[in-house]
């Protein structure tokens, strides 16, 4: 992953002049081009996309030198939040996405396409799950996930096509990456948009999906998207084949000439604001002036005129509203009885406040003197969460946050600060004021991250209870962390996707003995997972969430050690035991650990028959079951465990091929009579 | 059901029954303070709350009887506003006097369940509109000096619709 690919194009169009005529004629082309592409739709059909040439473009009509039409396949992934398959495979990852369709128009479970870690919203329920911060801040249809593609060429987008190829319907937004450095949203899913879920007797069998929703009308240049996903509607993982751009071209110069446009306007628009009311000349004038103007208001008094207006409300306008039977005394004397906003007291004005996403917050301040002071005040700062407003965060903003948020003890910038918006030296400056008293730091996917950041937050924030540090993984590590050896009071670490030294996870572990969340899904082979879990059983036995999805070299033996960890809920093991064989050691933790509610085995194909009958007679607190791929349980075993373990609500059983096809129907009433989610593709497509 | 007396600031009595005056934390206080829940004359003065608030107060307070207490713990809790249900969002269609004096009466009877659900209905009022129609929602004066309008806005320039 680089951004390399994208600031070459930037950097070119940032080097050039302009002649302020060419910049009329290339807003009326753009224009043109649009009313054009309205009229005849010429790649907006939506059979457009089956004729290829064989390259990630597809090619249309060409418009003389106005720029063509161009359908475009992805060129390369820039960042994503979540994957289910591993870097270095070729499954399940977001690099499926690069390049053609190559399983659209099929329908199912296919390794070849990029698909995310969760689904619905068992990840919430499960004991692990973390609240937002500063809630307030999230829309309506919140992001769970996201993937940022590039294009090899830039155009103005006129569609953007999303090929879904199982669990259709977690597209939530499509962002377009503008060449003038900012992020448009092109499209937003309503509430009303998301799929319902299916009830449980609904087997339907679903259809793969071109998705390509309506785009907000724009002229944005762009050669980068990022899709937002919900997952919470879905039924079961969604799998995307590729997403194809499709728009008109535009020459080199014509960007250039369209980012001088938008400083040009900038600057313009900066001045305008200086400007102060419309009492200068006739052709200028403040919103009022030019309101009557649009309504054809033309009063007779030409000159000083605003000074006649004024008078006339001054002395006329009771006598206007009296002689046009508008009660007007009536309306006076009710609007100077009623209670106001401002006359309620300050800590209600403050409580009512603490209801307003930041936006609205700031937003208040600009309203009067009153609610600047009331805006700003320590107490609203105590949670702050950038995360909704990754593509807004800039270094100034935090800058500003700073001064305002000397109470601060949550902060979420995940997701903030791509594309250099937001300076390392910036970050270290608004920890070294305000990180001592944080005790929840989130910094997921954060791209301004460098070593020297990550040593401030070890040694400004010792009094952090949580960190986050997920897909900080870069090449190379960033987590030689030594520095973050001085944190002693951890409760969650969270290192999904992020490459670590094991020396240094190992005396992290030994130094924060009140650990009870850990993360450590796909922390790449470095690390030994026998020796993390000896260190867990020996220091950690605290610990409630323990994640190893797709770890390496955990055998038995850390099975065993792990069983000492007493409190545990729930311990994800997908894909980290492989091939091992585990005698004795799933037994002594089902039964050393009987508080545990999700247990996921995905793929761990040493489970025995004598394994699943512990689960169903130890298990009694399970309420999600994953056995995904365990090839020798057969319909008894599962009936054992759906009768034994009576809280159970999620059991996947895909990829389990000893049950048999006969038995699939049966298994499909289980699920009814248990009141259990059973996931198998086989099942749902069996009927 | 044992009832008590509540008197308005206009002196108007409200025979109530004594589980729903007592969710309002300010009256439960003075019942067990002064041990007034004997005493079926006894009259509990409001000065504060006039009748048409209080008859309100009490619309309110009857219909959410039976809710769970409210938990003191702030800090957990979820800022969402978009959870007023359909019954309160219909009791609060009224002016903004209306509405603020209902905040007003909520926070000197300490009613927490109240005094958040007019809060929230505030903070939609305010959610999303520019400093303009906040203004003129609430019939507030701009009284920035332009040098301190030119500060503010450069602050805000980050959330200004691009």
């Amino acid at each position: 992953m680089s951004l390399l690919a994208y600031d070459g194009g930037v950097d070119d169009g940032n080097s050039s002049d302009t002649e302020p005529d060419e910049l009329i004629d290339f807003t009326a082309m753009l224009m043109e081009q649009r009313q054009h592409g309205d009229n005849d739709g010429d790649c907006n059909d939506s059979s457009s996309w089956l004729h290829g040439d064989g390259d990630n473009k597809l090619q249309s009509q060409s418009l003389d030198n106005q720029g063509y039409c161009l359908g475009q396949y992805v060129l390369g992934v820039l960042d994503f939040s979540s994957q289910y398959g591993i870097d270095y495979s070729i499954s399940y990852t977001a690099a499926n996405v690069i390049g053609r369709p190559t399983k659209f128009p099929a329908y199912g479970d296919y390794p070849e396409t990029f698909t995310m870690r969760t689904y619905g919203d068992w990840w919430q329920c499960a004991p692990s799950s973390m609240r937002e911060i500063q809630s307030q801040n999230l829309p309506t249809l919140p992001t769970h996930d996201f993937i940022v593609v590039y294009f090899e060429k830039f155009v103005v987008p006129t569609e953007v096509a999303i090929f879904e190829t199982f669990n259709p319907g977690g597209v939530v937004r499509i962002w377009a990456y503008n060449i003038t450095k900012h992020w448009t949203c092109l499209w937003e899913a309503k509430s009303s948009d998301m799929i319902q879920p299916r009830t449980r007797s609904n087997y339907a069998l679903r259809d793969s999906r071109r998705f390509a929703p309506p785009l907000k009308k724009t002229n944005v240049i762009t050669k980068t998207l990022r899709i937002d996903f919900n997952h919470s509607q879905l039924n079961y993982y969604t799998e995307i084949d590729a997403i194809m751009l499709c728009g008109r071209t535009v020459s080199m110069r014509s960007m250039q000439q369209l980012i001088a446009t938008a400083s040009a306007s900038a600057s313009a628009s900066a001045g305008l604001q200086r400007l102060d009311g419309g009492s200068r000349e006739v052709t200028s004038g403040g919103p009022i002036t030019n309101k009557l103007r649009t309504l054809k208001f033309q009063p007779s008094c030409r000159e000083n005129y605003a000074a006649k207006l004024h008078e006339f409300i001054n002395n006329d306008l009771s006598q206007f509203l009296i002689e046009n039977n508008l009660e007007p005394g009536q309306q006076l004397n009710s609007s100077v009885s009623q209670t106001c906003l401002t006359d309620l007291p300050f800590e209600i004005l403050l409580k009512i406040l603490s209801y307003l996403d930041l936006k609205s917050l700031f937003r208040m301040g600009q309203v009067s003197r009153l609610f600047y002071d009331i805006s700003t005040h320590p107490l609203l700062y105590g949670e702050l969460s950038l995360k909704p407003y990754w593509q807004l965060t800039n270094s100034k903003l935090l800058c500003t946050l700073a001064r305002r948020a000397t109470m601060l003890r949550k902060l979420d910038l995940s997701w903030c600060g791509g594309f250099g918006e937001v300076s390392p030296t910036e970050f270290k400056k608004f920890l070294t004021q305000r990180g001592d008293n944080l005790t929840h730091l989130r910094l997921n996917s954060c791209k301004f991250l460098n070593a020297s950041c990550i040593e401030t937050v070890g040694i400004v924030c010792d009094n952090l209870i949580e960190l986050s540090l997920r897909n900080c993984a870069i090449d190379p590590p960033l987590l030689n962390f030594s520095c973050l050896a001085n944190l002693k009071n951890l409760e969650r670490l969270d290192l999904f996707q992020t490459a670590f030294e094991s020396e240094l996870l190992l005396s992290m572990l030994e130094g924060n003995r009140k650990l009870k969340h850990l993360n450590l899904a796909f922390c790449g082979v470095s690390v030994n997972m026998d020796n993390v879990a000896t260190h867990l059983g020996t220091y950690n036995t605290q610990l409630v969430s323990l994640d190893m999805w797709k770890a390496h070299f955990l055998s038995a033996r850390g099975l065993q050690s792990l069983a000492r960890c007493q409190h545990l809920e729930e311990l994800d093991l997908g894909w980290c035991l492989r091939e091992a064989t585990l005698g004795d050691s799933l037994h002594q933790l089902l039964s050393n650990c009987p508080k545990l509610k999700k247990l996921f085995l995905s793929a761990v194909r040493g489970i025995t028959e004598r394994d699943l009958v512990h689960i169903a007679t130890l298990g009694k607190n399970l309420e999600q079951l994953d056995l995904m791929g365990i090839l020798n349980i057969t319909h008894e075993r599962v009936y054992d465990i759906l009768v034994h373990c009576t809280k159970l609500q999620l059991l996947d059983l895909s990829f389990c091929d000893s049950i048999m096809d006969r038995d699939l129907d049966v298994i499909a009433d289980w699920s009814r009579l248990f009141n259990v989610d059973i996931k198998s593709s086989r099942i749902y497509n069996a009927r | 059901m044992p009832t008590i007396k509540l008197q308005s600031s206009d002196e108007e009595i409200f025979d109530t029954d004594i589980q729903i005056a007592k969710c309002s934390g300010t009256i439960r206080t003075m019942l067990e303070d002064c041990g007034m829940e004997e005493d079926e004359n006894a009259i509990v003065p409001l000065p504060n709350v006039n009748s048409t608030i209080l008859r309100k107060v009490l619309t309110w307070a009857n219909y959410h009887k039976d809710d769970p207490q409210p938990t003191e713990d702030d800090e957990s809790k979820e800022k969402r506003t978009d959870d007023i249900t359909s019954w309160d969002a219909d009791f609060l269609k009224v002016d903004q006097g209306t509405l603020f004096e209902l905040i007003l009466a909520a926070n000197y009877l300490d009613i927490k369940g109240l005094l958040e659900l007019t809060c929230k209905t505030v903070a939609n009022m305010i959610k999303g509109k520019t400093p303009e129609d906040i203004r003129k929602t609430f019939n507030i004066k701009k009284d920035f000096t332009p040098a301190e309008e030119e500060q503010v806005r450069k602050e805000n320039e980050w959330c200004e619709e691009k």
